[in-house]
């Protein structure tokens, strides 16, 4: 990223673990519209995928469930090459100058994004590979855009990047996870709302909504919900905390290039 | 004591007016050149462009990472359908579970 106007990022001596979240919403407030459509775009094969396999597995029918799993793994790597393509549209706006065509790195950013699904998935029982393949896999696309030459030397150098900011990147997560969590709730709550308070409130038979509200395939669909806002969040949210992660060799200040971005919309 | 005054390493008669950031060289005007904000001597800006050339060009190690991802990618695309056909039948198991307690 070059050197922008204004105040250096990198060198502020708050060095807030929220503060690329909030950099997020801020953004998400900005450019939500392009950045929801885009993600819909991404989402919508593995939404179809997800819903056949919330059909299948609410019916307990164990022996169909090999169709649509594979058709979610599918659907996963359209997911990635999406999110690749969102993430680009965050940066060439942070940026303000253009990047490398997507698809020169597309391959790339695919196997290093599969790799650190491994690692979230297989390796998840250890922990340490799934916190390295949740920050690996959300900022591969963004530091592969970001840096020119060998992939494995600019992963690598991510690597390094996500080791020396190790605490941080903890704190960061900790963050991530107490959003999301509160998303789930409020979710919960809302349908806790709908399902029991607000018929007796209002003295309206629920019986059949309540059948469905209740069952197995309502909740999985509810949680599924949440995944994809925090989703969304995070896959935008991944962009700032590896320019975060940049500024300390390239200065720059987001927020300002935010706020031109609003007033470039105004 | 008063400090010497340094001289550009390639002219003894002229004095330095920065020190190279790689070679630690004091350099006159006429021998720095000054890129993204820092100054080099020649000989400086010769091996920062040798290094990232090596940077950008990737070692055999990188190379030897790359082809095992890619002949390793069918495996890894069947054992992440694995891992989605374990957990979702894993939560059929956990579904049907209050049924056979019962």
């Amino acid at each position: 990223m070059t050197q922008a106007a204004g105040a250096n990022w990198g060198v502020s001596a708050s060095r807030s673990a929220l503060r690329p979240m909030d950099m997020a919403v801020e953004y998400l407030r900005r450019r939500g519209d392009v950045m929801v459509l885009r993600y819909i775009v991404a989402m919508a094969p593995f939404s179809m995928a997800m819903l056949w396999i919330i059909d299948v597995t609410s019916a307990g029918y164990r022996a169909g469930l090999w169709l649509p799993c594979w058709a979610l793994t599918a659907a996963l790597v359209w997911r990635w090459v999406g999110l690749g393509w969102l993430q680009r549209r965050v940066q060439v706006e942070l940026r303000g100058e253009a990047l490398p065509p997507l698809r020169r790195r597309l391959l790339a950013i695919v196997l290093t994004r599969l790799v650190a699904f491994m690692a979230i998935t297989w390796g998840g029982l250890l922990i340490l590979p799934a916190y390295w393949g949740f920050f690996v896999g959300s900022m591969a696309g963004p530091m592969l855009l970001e840096q020119p030459g060998s992939a494995t030397e600019a992963i690598r150098r991510l690597m390094g990047w996500i080791a020396g900011a190790g605490t941080w990147l903890g704190r960061v997560a900790a963050g991530y996870s107490v959003l999301t969590l509160a998303g789930a709730v409020a979710v919960i709550a809302a349908n806790v709302m709908l399902v029991s308070l607000m018929p007796s409130l209002l003295g309206i038979d629920n019986a059949e909504i309540a059948v469905s509200m209740r069952g197995v395939s309502w909740y999985m669909c509810l949680a599924y919900f949440v995944f994809l806002a925090a989703d969304l969040f995070w896959s935008v949210a991944a962009v700032f905390v590896l320019y975060d992660l940049q500024s300390r060799t390239l200065g720059t200040d987001l927020r300002l290039r935010l706020r031109q971005l609003g007033e470039e919309r105004v | 004591m008063a400090l010497k005054r340094q001289t550009c390493q390639n002219h003894p008669d002229r004095p330095a007016v920065g020190v190279c950031v790689i070679t630690h060289q004091a350099i006159c005007a006429e021998c720095s050149t000054r890129y993204e904000g820092v100054n080099y001597s020649r000989e400086g800006l010769g091996m920062l462009q040798q290094r990232r050339a090596a940077a950008t060009a990737g070692g055999p190690v990188g190379k030897l990472v790359s082809v095992a991802v890619i002949v390793l990618a069918p495996l890894m695309v069947w054992l992440a359908y694995l891992s989605f056909y374990a957990g979702f039948s894993g939560l059929i198991d956990l579904i049907q579970l209050p049924g056979e307690l019962e």
